[in-house]
Order: C-alpha cells, then sequence, then structure tokens
C-alpha cells in the first residue's frame, strides 16, 4: 500500500471526525445505536491500520510525496475555493444572474484567459442559457436575489 | 417480446433521440477532453435528468455514459494521450497510424468498434438482465446483506495497491449514509439539529462534487493555458475487409468486454488489455502490433465499449453498482423513484425496457454522433482550461442546487468537491464514498430485518443457498486485487516479451 506524507494528518482529522459522531451516539435510541457503533468501530480499525502501514513505509523509506506545489500554487488554488465559496454563499442572496456572472469574469480573468471577448460574452452567454433551461425546460427556478420582481 | 417493442416505441419518438443524441455528444466531449470523463460527464448530467420523464432521463444518461467511455479514445488517436488507461492500446496503435497521416482512418475504426462493441453489449443487457433479475426474486434481507457487503467488497477492487484506505473511506462513508432517521425507528440520527440533515446527506450534489471538483482544482495545479498540438483530422473511411477479415476478433473482443464488465470494477482497461492481447496472439500479422494494427485498435475500443452494457447488467438486476459511472447511474434511478431488482422488470417494465432498447439504439448513435464528432475534435480539444474549470464550477453548482432547491445540497457538493480534492491528492479513493453511500441504508435495513428473522442465531442465514453464493462472490472480491496483480503482470509480461 501506498503511503503519503499527510497520512497521519488525515488520519487524525477522520479520528475527530468519527469522535463527533461517537459524542452523538447517547442521543440516540439504543436500537438505532448498534449498526453506526460497529461501523465507526471498523473505521477507527481502518485508521489503525493506516497509521501502521505509513509507519511501517516511513521506516523502510519509502513514503510517496507525490508532486509537491509551490506554496504560490497552493495559494492560487486556496485563493480559487475562497472565491467559489463566496460564490456560492452569496448567490441566494444576491442572485444567480449577477453572481454567475460575476464568478464567470473573476475565473475567466484568474485562469489567465487572454481573450477578451470571451471573458465578458462567455459568462453572460452562459448564464442566460442555463437559467433559460433550468427555468424553462427543467422547470427550476434559480435564486432571483436582488432581481426579484424583475425577472 | 411486448416490452421489448413497447421499448422500441418509446425511445423512437423524436424526443428522446433528441435527448440521446444530445447525450452522447455531451459524453464525447467529456470523454475527449483529457483530464475529464465519462464518470464525470454522467455525475454533471444527473441534475439535467431531474425534470425529464424517468425514461427520457436514463437514456440521456446512457448516452452520456457510452459517449464518454468511446470520447477516450479521440485524443489517444489525436494527441496521443490515452484519455482513459482503456485507451492505451488504441494510443498506441492510433498515434502510429495518426503518424502516418491517417489519423482519419484511426478514427474510423475506432468509432465503428465502439459502436459495435457496444451495441452487442447492449443486447447482451437486454436479454442477460431480465434472467438475472428473476434470482433477484428469491432475495431476501440475509441475502441483501451479502449483496451489499459484495458491492462494497467492490471498494477493495476499485482501491488496488490502497485496499486499507479504500476500506477506511468506506467505513467513514458508511457512517455518513447513517444520518438522518434511522430505518428501524424513524428517529432522526446525527442530524446535529440540522433541519436539512433529518432526510439525510444529499447524494447526487455529493457526487458531483467529488467527480467534477477535484478535476477542476487539479488544472488549477498548472501555471498558464497548456495547449497541446493536435493532429488533423484526415479523411475518415473504412473499408469492408477491415470488418470482415477481423469479425472473430470483433466477436471475442466483445465477448471479453461484456465478460469483463459483468465482474464488478474489473473494469474496461483490464478488458481493453486482454482483448488486445487476445488479437495479437491469434494474429498473422504479429508484427503490426504496435506500429499501427488495425486488428489493436479493434479489439480495444471493441472490448472498452462492450463493458457499458455488461456494467449495467448486475446493476439493474442485483443493484450492484460495479462502476464509478454505474453508481452514479444508480444514484439517477434513486432519484427517479426506480429501485433496481425483479420489481423493476415487473413494475416499471415500460421504463426498464425503454433504457435497454434505448441502449442498443445509443451504441448505433455513437457511430453516426462520432463520425461527425471526429471531424471537429481538433476544436474541442484546444478548449483553454480557464474555460473548461469555469464552465465546470458554474455547472456543478447550478446542478446541485436544481436536484432539491437547496443551497444546503450547494454546500455539500463544495464541501464534498474540497474533501475529494485532499483525497485524490493523497491516493484515497473516491469511488468507495459513491457505493457506501448508495449501499448504506440498504445494508442496515437487510441487517435489522435479518435479525428479526433469526432472532437466536443470526448465522442460520448461511443456510440459504442464495446467501451461501453472494457470500462466495464477496469473499472472491477480496481476492480480486491480487487475481488483478497476477493477469496484469502476465499481460504486462506477454507484451514486453511481444515487443522484443
Amino acid at each position: 500500500m501506498k503511503s503519503r506524507k499527510w497520512d497521519p494528518l488525515i488520519c487524525l482529522a477522520l479520528a475527530a471526525f468519527l469522535l463527533i459522531f461517537v459524542s452523538q451516539l447517547g442521543k440516540t435510541k439504543p436500537l438505532a445505536r448498534v449498526y453506526p457503533t460497529v461501523i465507526i468501530i471498523c473505521g477507527y480499525l481502518m485508521i489503525g491500520l493506516t497509521l501502521i502501514q505509513w509507519f511501517i513505509n516511513w521506516k523502510k523509506g519509502s513514503i510517496t510525496v507525490g508532486e509537491a506545489l509551490s506554496k504560490n500554487r497552493t495559494l492560487y488554488i486556496i485563493v480559487y475555493a475562497a472565491v467559489m465559496l463566496v460564490y456560492l454563499l452569496l448567490i441566494e442572496k444576491i442572485g444567480y444572474i449577477p453572481m454567475t456572472i460575476a464568478f464567470g469574469i473573476f475565473s475567466l480573468i484568474y485562469l489567465k484567459c487572454k481573450n477578451k471577448i470571451v471573458i465578458i460574452v462567455l459568462p453572460i452567454v452562459t448564464t442566460f442559457v442555463m437559467y433559460l433551461i433550468f427555468t424553462h425546460f427543467l422547470f427550476v427556478t434559480l435564486p432571483p436575489g436582488l432581481l426579484r420582481g424583475i425577472l | 417480446m411486448a416490452n421489448i417493442i413497447a421499448g422500441f416505441v418509446n425511445v423512437l419518438t423524436p424526443v428522446n433521440l433528441l435527448i440521446m443524441l444530445g447525450g452522447i455528444l455531451a459524453g464525447i466531449i467529456f470523454g475527449a477532453l483529457p483530464g475529464f470523463s465519462a464518470t464525470m460527464g454522467v455525475a454533471v448530467f444527473v441534475p439535467f435528468s431531474y425534470a425529464l420523464e424517468p425514461e427520457a432521463a436514463l437514456l440521456l444518461l446512457s448516452g452520456v455514459y457510452c459517449g464518454g467511455v468511446y470520447g477516450g479514445s479521440i485524443p489517444a488517436i489525436l494527441l496521443g494521450i490515452p484519455g482513459t488507461p482503456a485507451s492505451a492500446p488504441t494510443a498506441l496503435e492510433g498515434r502510429s497510424l495518426t503518424n502516418r497521416g491517417e489519423s482519419g482512418r484511426a478514427l474510423a475504426l475506432c468509432t465503428a468498434a465502439s459502436s459495435f462493441g457496444g451495441f452487442m453489449s447492449s443486447l447482451a443487457l437486454l436479454f442477460l438482465a431480465p434472467v438475472l433479475a428473476i434470482i433477484a426474486l428469491r432475495v431476501g434481507p440475509p441475502e441483501q446483506i451479502m449483496i451489499a457487503v459484495f458491492g462494497l467488497s467492490v471498494v477493495c477492487m476499485l482501491s488496488e495497491g490502497n485496499m486499507v484506505k479504500g476500506l477506511l473511506v468506506g467505513f467513514v462513508s458508511l457512517l455518513l449514509a447513517t444520518i438522518g432517521q434511522d430505518p428501524q425507528v424513524g428517529f432522526p440520527r446525527f442530524t446535529f439539529g440540522n433541519l436539512n440533515l433529518y432526510a439525510g446527506v444529499s447524494l447526487v450534489p455529493i457526487l458531483i462534487g467529488l467527480f467534477s471538483m477535484p478535476e477542476v482544482f487539479k488544472m488549477l495545479e498548472t501555471e498558464g493555458e497548456s495547449f497541446v498540438e493536435v493532429a488533423s483530422t484526415g479523411k475518415m473511411y473504412l473499408k469492408v475487409t477491415d470488418f470482415t477479415k477481423n469479425k472473430v476478433n470483433l466477436i471475442r473482443s466483445t465477448l471479453i468486454g461484456i465478460g469483463v464488465g459483468i465482474i464488478p470494477a474489473a473494469g474496461p482497461d483490464i478488458a481493453s488489455f486482454l482483448a488486445y492481447n487476445e488479437a495479437r496472439k491469434s494474429s498473422q500479422k504479429k508484427e503490426e502490433f504496435g506500429n499501427g494494427s488495425i486488428e489493436g485498435i479493434l479489439a480495444s475500443e471493441s472490448a472498452n465499449n462492450a463493458v457499458t452494457g455488461g456494467s449495467l447488467i448486475p446493476l439493474l438486476s442485483l443493484g450492484i453498482p460495479g462502476s464509478a459511472p454505474a453508481a452514479i447511474f444508480l444514484g439517477a434511478m434513486y432519484i427517479h423513484g426506480l429501485q433496481p431488482g425483479a420489481q423493476l422488470f415487473t413494475r416499471n417494465a415500460h421504463i426498464v425496457y425503454t433504457l435497454l432498447v434505448g441502449f442498443a439504439i445509443v451504441n448505433v448513435l455513437i457511430f453516426f454522433g462520432g463520425w461527425i464528432f471526429c471531424k471537429f475534435a481538433k476544436y474541442v480539444l484546444v478548449i483553454p482550461k480557464s474555460i473548461l474549470a469555469t464552465m465546470i464550477v458554474i455547472l456543478a453548482s447550478v446542478g446541485s442546487f436544481a436536484i432539491n432547491k437547496s443551497m444546503f445540497d450547494v454546500m455539500q457538493m463544495y464541501i464534498a468537491g474540497i474533501v475529494g480534492y485532499i483525497m485524490v491528492k493523497n491516493d484515497y479513493p473516491v469511488s468507495p464514498v459513491a457505493l457506501a453511500l448508495l449501499l448504506g441504508s440498504m445494508l442496515e435495513t437487510a441487517i435489522s430485518q435479518t435479525v428479526v428473522m433469526y432472532p437466536d442465531n443470526i448465522f442460520i442465514m448461511f443456510t440459504r443457498p442464495y446467501t451461501l453464493v453472494f457470500t462466495a462472490l464477496v469473499l472472491i472480491s477480496f481476492a480480486w486485487p491480487l487475481i488483478s496483480k497476477k493477469i496484469k503482470e502476465k499481460l504486462a509480461a506477454k507484451r514486453s516479451a511481444g515487443n522484443s
């Protein structure tokens, strides 16, 4: 089995995640508790096995590091993920159309799209085409936000 | 027979034909774009299928699935980069033909063989799935436990080389599947007081996030637009002799593909390499292999597309999703209120036979759709990653919202995407998440019912013949990583011996 540099940290996070469920076990009905308890025990066993495997590989010096990303690249990805989160959080308040156009333009510029016409036209066209498909063909009302009453 | 005719009538409506064609083209694009996959295509298109009638929805997803598997071969020929491991033999032979200025011929052969393999596998699906569904009639809660465990043991097969990590992901995902009302007393469990979690975690948004967002983040890892040189599609043509001389090769490869497809998680890559190897062994022009062999392309492509129909046989009859796209396909079926198994073929016969017949028509349409697409492939393959990433984020976000009109679902998609990226970067397989979320509830329900059936000694369930059969399958599946490793080593040894 391949082991990665960050495996112990991931295992720690998973153990904490399982612990959250353990803390909730008392709040469930006794009959509904058995199955998740078994799953949690198996989960902890697998965490233990992963850590043992990591330790053996670490001793042998065969931990896979993988392609290391530079700090700048990591930051670049984190910023994009953060902007994506802002887009998703504001989509309901500000509305699908303005937020999607804004996100589309940001994304294209951030990802270094060189064609200025594409940067402007593509987000607008995509947003409206998707809006038409979802509202008129799939009968899904997308969040109107600030445009409530206009659309 | 009446069901098959009714299926034909349903499929051949203009709307359904259009939906299938749309699905095929979208699937081909997803398959052809380097870094994208059929799985991602199916995941992104599930929300679009939501508002459609179940028949149309399944036809759309069939188109995306089959188109995606076929599409992976186009960059293999034009770029020399196999879109998927299953296209590796095609890349080997196709690139040689492309270098000789015969890319059009390679694409034509690949399109025809894919269509043939897929069509034959859909016939197997049409006739074998109902037969297997009869077995499903004899399936009670004890057998359901073993079916669910068998499905989950696929986790190990899908996580070759990372079995412990696969199991770890599987157990954590099984725990996620327990969120919501418990199946025994209907009391909220692990909901943390959040009303949105009373119905459990949202399967499809999570799958969309898991299978699409990591690709977007991976695109961000490299700087700038990575344009590659794409060969022009030359004149596409086929010769009758290509097929008359290769009929045994085509049939053998297709049968290999169907057989491998039925085995959960064996995958198109194994089918493709097995068929390619068999074709070389029985060829009279062994020296052409590796230098643009027509036999090699026909074998590899017919086999990997034959896997599509084969993989749906256990899915429709027993509810075992053998691969990631099949798991998402199953998720879509649940959304439309369809439960795999015997009842699917009785209660929802009109839907399932429309799917079965439609699957065959999809594979016929792939020939025409693929042929047209290949003419324009050069322009599609150079779409900049800035545009691709932006489109995927928007599609995934809006698609996740559309399922329950809930922003909570969109946030689940986002979190799944981030977690999926971390998993991919650290060799944790993501497919087990899909399988565990799909099968978790079935497993828990079946266990509680079996406990009621055998209150004194649950092990009595192993005296039931079908339980024993499925137990044997579980054991085989746990041994599969070892068997598969041996097969691959053997194939690699034969290939290197052949090359030398």
